[in-house]
Formats: C-alpha cells, sequence, structure tokens
C-alpha cells in the first residue's frame, strides 16, 4: 500500500516531499544526542513538544495519505509508514474510536537510545506516542488537541517491552497553527567545480529509495540505523527548544543550547559520513574518482545531495578552512514552513554536519582505510586532536540565498 | 569560593566530548541563581573559575554523574 517509490525525489530542489512533508534522514546518533540534550534540561516542560512535533507533522501527512481510505485500509497505512521509516513495527488492529493500549517490540529510539546511551530513567519514544496520536487523529477524525498521548513502558528503562495509551480527554501534548508552504529558493546554485560530481551524484540518485525498514522496521546503514524523519518533527525539536531556552535563560540560555545542537549534527556527521566513506558503495562508486583529502569531501557532498537534504556545495576548501553552503537546506525550510522569518541562522545540523566531515578528513586517517567507528573512538579523537570551529554566518530563513558555514581551525 | 577549572578538566579527560557544555546546561538554574553565566568557550580561557562552594559541589556532582566516576581531586 505505501510505497516510497511513489514519491518523486525532486532533483531541483533536492528535497524528497511525502504527502505535504518534506522528508529527511537522520541516523540514531544525531536523533538520540538531540533528544538527550532536550531531556537534559529538566527545567524545561518539554515532553509536550516532544510529543507534539511528532504528532503534528505525523498527522498532516496521515491526513493526506488516508483520505479516501476506510478505518481498516488506514490502519495498514499508517503501520506501513511507520515501519517503512524506520521506526519500527506497531500493530494498530486493536485501535478503536476509544484510543489503544499498543504494546510493540520493535523501537527505533529504545533501541538505539539504549544503544548510545544504556538504560534510562524515563521513556524515550515520545515519537511513536505522537505517531500514535496522530494516527488515531486522523482515522477516526478528531483534532490533536482532543488527545491524550503517554509512554507508560519502555526497553530504554528496561521494562520487556514499550506500551503508548492513546486516549481522548484532556490534550496532553502542544499542538501547532498550520504551516506555510514549501518556499524552495530557486536562484542559481554553485556548483560544487569537481569534475566528477555529476558521476557521483548520478550513481546515487534514486539509491534514498533503498532506505525503508526491514522485518523489524528497522534501516540499518553504513553502521548507524537511520530513520526517515519527517523534517519538521526534528527541526521543531530543535527550534522549540531553542525558544525554551531563550526562555529560560536569554542569550545564554540559547548559547549553551545551540553548542549541543551542533554537537547532534557533529556526531551525526562524523558517524553517518564515516560509515558512508567506508562502505563498499563509496570503494566502488566514488573512491576511484579520489586522489586529495579535498576530493574526499567533494566525493561525499556530491553523493549526499542524492538524499534529500538540500544542495550541498563548498566555495573554499582547506585544510585550515572551508566555507560551505547548502541550498534548500532541511532546517530553514521547516523554519520558513513553521515559523516565518528568522533573526538568526537556525542551521545547527548542517553546520555540525560540516565541522563533522571536516574533523573526518583531516583530522582522521580514514581516508588510509583507518575507520573510527566507536563511541570510545570518537571521544579519543576529538580530545586528541585540535577541534575544528564553526561559524554560521548566512541562513535562508534569515533572508539570504543559501546557508554558509565557516569551518576553520 | 573555590576553583572548579579542575573539575571541568577531569570531565574532560574523562567524559564525553562537550562534557562541559552538557554540564553547563544541566546547572543552568544553579549558575543564574549565583549569577554566573558560564560557557564552555570561557571555562576553555580560564586559568581559574572561583565559584561559590555551593555551586563548586553542585558542578562536582553533576560531572560525576555524566562521567560515572568519582572525581579524585586536584592532582588525583
Amino acid at each position: 500500500m505505501f510505497d516510497i517509490n511513489r514519491y518523486k525525489f525532486d532533483e531541483d530542489h533536492h528535497c524528497l516531499v511525502v504527502a505535504g512533508e518534506a522528508m529527511v534522514f537522520h541516523c540514531h546518533h544525531y536523533i538520540n544526542y538531540l533528544q538527550r540534550s532536550i531531556i537534559d534540561a529538566e527545567y524545561v516542560d518539554s515532553r509536550p513538544f516532544l510529543i507534539g512535533a511528532a504528532a503534528d507533522a505525523v498527522y498532516n501527512q496521515l491526513k493526506e495519505l488516508c483520505a479516501g481510505l476506510d478505518e481498516d485500509a488506514s490502519k495498514r497505512m499508517a503501520e506501513q509508514v511507520y515501519k517503512a521509516f524506520g521506526y519500527g513495527l506497531i500493530d494498530l488492529s486493536s485501535m478503536t474510536d476509544e484510543g489503544v493500549t499498543l504494546r510493540t517490540l520493535k523501537s527505533f529510539f529504545s533501541k538505539t537510545w539504549t544503544m548510545k546511551f544504556g538504560v534510562s530513567a524515563k521513556p524515550v519514544d515520545y515519537y511513536t506516542s505522537g505517531f500514535l496520536a496522530a494516527a488515531f487523529a486522523a482515522i477516526y477524525g478528531y483534532p490533536l488537541e482532543a488527545i491524550h498521548a503517554e509512554q507508560t513502558t519502555c526497553m530504554a528503562c528496561g521494562d520487556e517491552l514499550n506500551t503508548h495509551v492513546i486516549r481522548l480527554g484532556g490534550g496532553n501534548f502542544s499542538t501547532y497553527p498550520a504551516k506555510n508552504p514549501i518556499n524552495f529558493n530557486s536562484i542559481p546554485k554553485k556548483p560544487l567545480n569537481w569534475a566528477h560530481e555529476q558521476a557521483v551524484t548520478g550513481a546515487f540518485l534514486g539509491a534514498h529509495a533503498l532506505f525503508v525498514g526491514n522485518e523489524q522496521g528497522f534501516i540499518p546503514a553504513f553502521g548507524v540505523y537511520i530513520v526517515r524523519n519527517q523534517s519538521d518533527y526534528v527541526n521543531r525539536l530543535q527550534f522549540e527548544f531553542m525558544r525554551a531556552m531563550g526562555e529560560v535563560a536569554g542569550e545564554y540560555g540559547e548559547t549553551l543550547a545551540s553548542e549541543l545542537l551542533m554537537e547532534a549534527g557533529h556526531a551525526c556527521g562524523f558517524f553517518t559520513y564515516g560509515g558512508i566513506m567506508s562502505s563498499q558503495e563509496w570503494e566502488g562508486a566514488v573512491k576511484p574518482y579520489l586522489k586529495t583529502r579535498e576530493d574526499w569531501i567533494y566525493g561525499l557532498l556530491a553523493l549526499i545531495n542524492t538524499m534529500g537534504w538540500g544542495y550541498h556545495t563548498v566555495v573554499e576548501l582547506s585544510a585550515e578552512r572551508a566555507v560551505f553552503r547548502n541550498y534548500n537546506d532541511f532546517e530553514d525550510l521547516s523554519y520558513g514552513r513553521m515559523y516565518g522569518v528568522s533573526t538568526r541562522p537556525v542551521h545547527w545540523a548542517n553546520s555540525g554536519g560540516f565541522t563533522g566531515l571536516m574533523q573526518l578528513v583531516y583530522n582522521t586517517n580514514l581516508v588510509d582505510g583507518e575507520t573510527v567507528d566507536t563511541e570510545e573512538g570518537f571521544r579519543q579523537m576529538r580530545r586528541a586532536k585540535v577541534g575544528y570551529k564553526t561559524r554560521m554566518t548566512r541562513g535562508i530563513s534569515c533572508g539570504d540565498d543559501y546557508l554558509e558555514v565557516e569551518v576553520y581551525r | 569560593m573555590q576553583n572548579v577549572k579542575p573539575v571541568f578538566n577531569w570531565a574532560r579527560a574523562h567524559g564525553e566530548s562537550r562534557i562541559v557544555d552538557r554540564i553547563l546546561l544541566r546547572l543552568l538554574p544553579e549558575m543564574l541563581k549565583h549569577d554566573r553565566k558560564l560557557t564552555a568557550e570561557m571555562v576553555d580561557g580560564q586559568e581559574c573559575i572561583e565559584v561559590p562552594l555551593e555551586l563548586y559541589e553542585r558542578i562536582k556532582s553533576t560531572a560525576e554523574e555524566l562521567v560515572g566516576k568519582t572525581y579524585p581531586g586536584v592532582g588525583g
């Protein structure tokens, strides 16, 4: 019923939209680090937006996907979307117009939180609570404001399975106003200026559709687990966290938050890009073109331009300093859809990702075949080497034509 | 007052990357209570960071919690 291949990759804007929602991949390192940073701020009441961000994006999407389907077909659609995107497995057969107590043994969040951080004191699968609330609302025609969603057991806490209770009455998560349409930027892009860009991009175009959930509903790839996120879900987490930190402590709160948001992107860049650059696919389709360390960066950018994160390019590049751009980056587009104009750059994940890439290529021996793919290896490498600094200089949400980031020693 | 810089140094040597940012984020209300707005950059740039004993103890205990080890003290 749900088939990702029905949705055409937008080659002009380097984006994939499924039923009105832009979709982006994130790895388990990124999303768990982001979520833990939010939860770490115990003085922020984050649970409402951790669930609400998911519920809002999924509701918009499922309303469109389930239009014209009967109750049972709508349930199957929601189950298949959840599985295809890599969140695990859910069985909605017991859902009625009064709600559902849903139990599952397959949860991306619970599984990968434990892999990365060990046991959690509190349930961690806020996304699935939001997803189920959205499915319940979309299938039975309720407004999100009327729904109560709660996770009562979690495998990340040591429980045997995850339990989510979804029912009518006393909405207990954040809801949001209607979003703006996607506003793509159509100015001419500055190309990578690398002779092999088209060859590499062409080799991977369409490959994103291979990343769908397996029989357990997970997407293991490049040494990490990835999920295909509704872009507005994951970016709203960042924006709402930043807003809350600003409310608590003004610029100081925002400074502390932004460092950790960027670190989430850094970990993603380091582990996921490292996994890609150690993969058989890279060995076969990209490595023959690589002569210098700079070529590794050009090659990686040419490849990831097929994944729906926008068009990445680099306008200055050396071991000491690089200036990266992204035209139609997922964070700025999200901000525009949900919040409008920003007074400062909001692309922490992109910026951290670029920094992680520089770290990988210039501060490790990855190009010589030596991988650093463990948490401890990551920590030791970060301690042992002088790290790169990151400066977010331009943002589409601020009115600029593109995102620009300076990464320097 | 007590110099908390050695605690941050120890946390950085034994904890995850950005451990200092994480400690500071956790303790934001305490920082504000003591009228301190420490950032990781400031921690890096200062040889000595004198803070009230109550705040020192909170930073130490948070660092120990996040690193998962007991702080051995200066010279430990």
